[in-house]
């Protein structure tokens, strides 16, 4: 069933089932570029409740001729910026800590040095995310995490299709200089 | 040395967006540009971070925010839907007291009536003033009363009747 489908069902009869297939299909890549953006498990979630809640309301409003997916992105990004506008102090990666716990409990486990080493890998990786100014880094989510086309990417960005692929190409070049060896592993 | 136009294409080729014309000048440009196909490599980098990420388990949403969303909005329109006919009954009554109001006299309006009956059969001449009736009948009333007229006028006469009967009697 398509998106035009699921949106009519949910819009003319109230099929909730039909709402929850339609957002379940964009949610994980919505996530992962919310997350790729700001960084923080709290703020992504609010962020998505907020981008889901928003996008149900205006659906009845929502015109078939643009593409569902950058449409949601597009309600997504929007959430994001706000709450990187609301920050007043730098992003500080807080990824490595919740995915492999602390180093106490590392230290212990067979194979504690390659996961020490996966655990450094991965500081530096999102470390570099964070250095990327936003307008690349955005440009770089939505691709790599949203999986969205360049010129989807620039309709939700509003800007014109070579600055998209400029701010891309700046983006490979700073997170080459950055990551430098990391990810050659 | 590249331009920004065949980064660009070879960059939509990576991408997989590039039309027919653009992919055939990239395929040319990588077998035979060692400085293409150095750039069209280092695009790697953006994989190998999707990849790296996508393996995070804070890259996996912790919940289902879909369902969470759909359950609040049903939820929503369904406490709506309840209210909805308490608003409408409210609305028909508003109406029909509106209408009685406009139908029948108030009390107030039957005492006047009374009133100037009396005053006229006691033959008491009233000032141009009294007679005339207030502004707000005139504006608003002027329907109500034409409406009611035949009905006023049969009711005062009735009464004007059985007032000269009673004073014929004695006081018991």
């Amino acid at each position: 069933m398509d998106d035009s489908f699921l949106i009519r069902k949910y819009c003319n009869e109230g099929d909730g089932d039909a709402a929850i297939e339609l957002l379940k299909r964009y949610e994980r890549p919505l996530y992962q570029y919310i997350w790729q953006m700001l960084l923080q498990q709290q703020d992504c979630e609010d962020v998505m409740q907020e981008t889901f809640r928003k996008a149900l309301r205006a659906l009845p409003n929502y015109r078939e001729e643009n593409h569902f997916k950058s449409w949601l992105f597009r309600i997504g990004r929007n959430e994001a910026v706000d709450i990187i506008r609301r920050r007043r102090r730098a992003v500080v990666a807080e990824a490595p800590e919740e995915y492999l716990g602390g180093v106490q409990d590392i230290v212990s486990l067979p194979g504690a040095r390659e996961l020490i080493e996966e655990r450094e890998s991965l500081e530096a990786l999102t470390r570099a995310i964070a250095l990327l100014p936003e307008k690349e880094k955005e440009v770089v989510a939505m691709r790599t995490q949203g999986e969205l086309s360049f010129k989807e990417i620039a309709e939700i960005v509003g800007a014109p299709i070579g600055t998209v692929l400029a701010r891309m190409h700046a983006a490979k070049k700073r997170l080459k200089s950055l990551l430098n060896t990391e990810l050659d592993r | 040395m590249m331009n920004q136009k065949t980064r660009d294409e070879i960059l939509l080729y990576w991408s997989e967006e590039a039309d027919a014309a653009q992919e055939a000048k990239v395929q040319a440009l990588l077998k035979s540009d060692p400085e293409a196909r150095a750039y069209f490599e280092e695009l790697g980098v953006f994989d190998a971070l999707r990849d790296r990420l996508a393996s995070l388990p804070a890259m996996t949403p912790s919940r289902s925010f879909a369902e969470g969303a759909v359950s609040e909005m049903l939820a929503e329109r369904s406490g709506w839907r309840g209210i909805g006919p308490w608003i409408s009954v409210a609305a028909v009554v508003i109406v029909i007291l509106a209408a009685a109001n406009m139908v029948w006299p108030s009390n107030e309006e039957r005492r006047e009536t009374v009133a100037r009956e009396e005053i006229q059969e006691k033959g008491v001449v009233l000032p141009e003033v009294m007679e005339r009736p207030r502004l707000s009948q005139r504006l608003f009333a002027r329907e109500r009363y034409a409406t009611r007229f035949p009905k006023i006028l049969i009711a005062q006469e009735r009464a004007r009747k059985l007032r000269i009967r009673l004073e014929k009697f004695p006081q018991l």
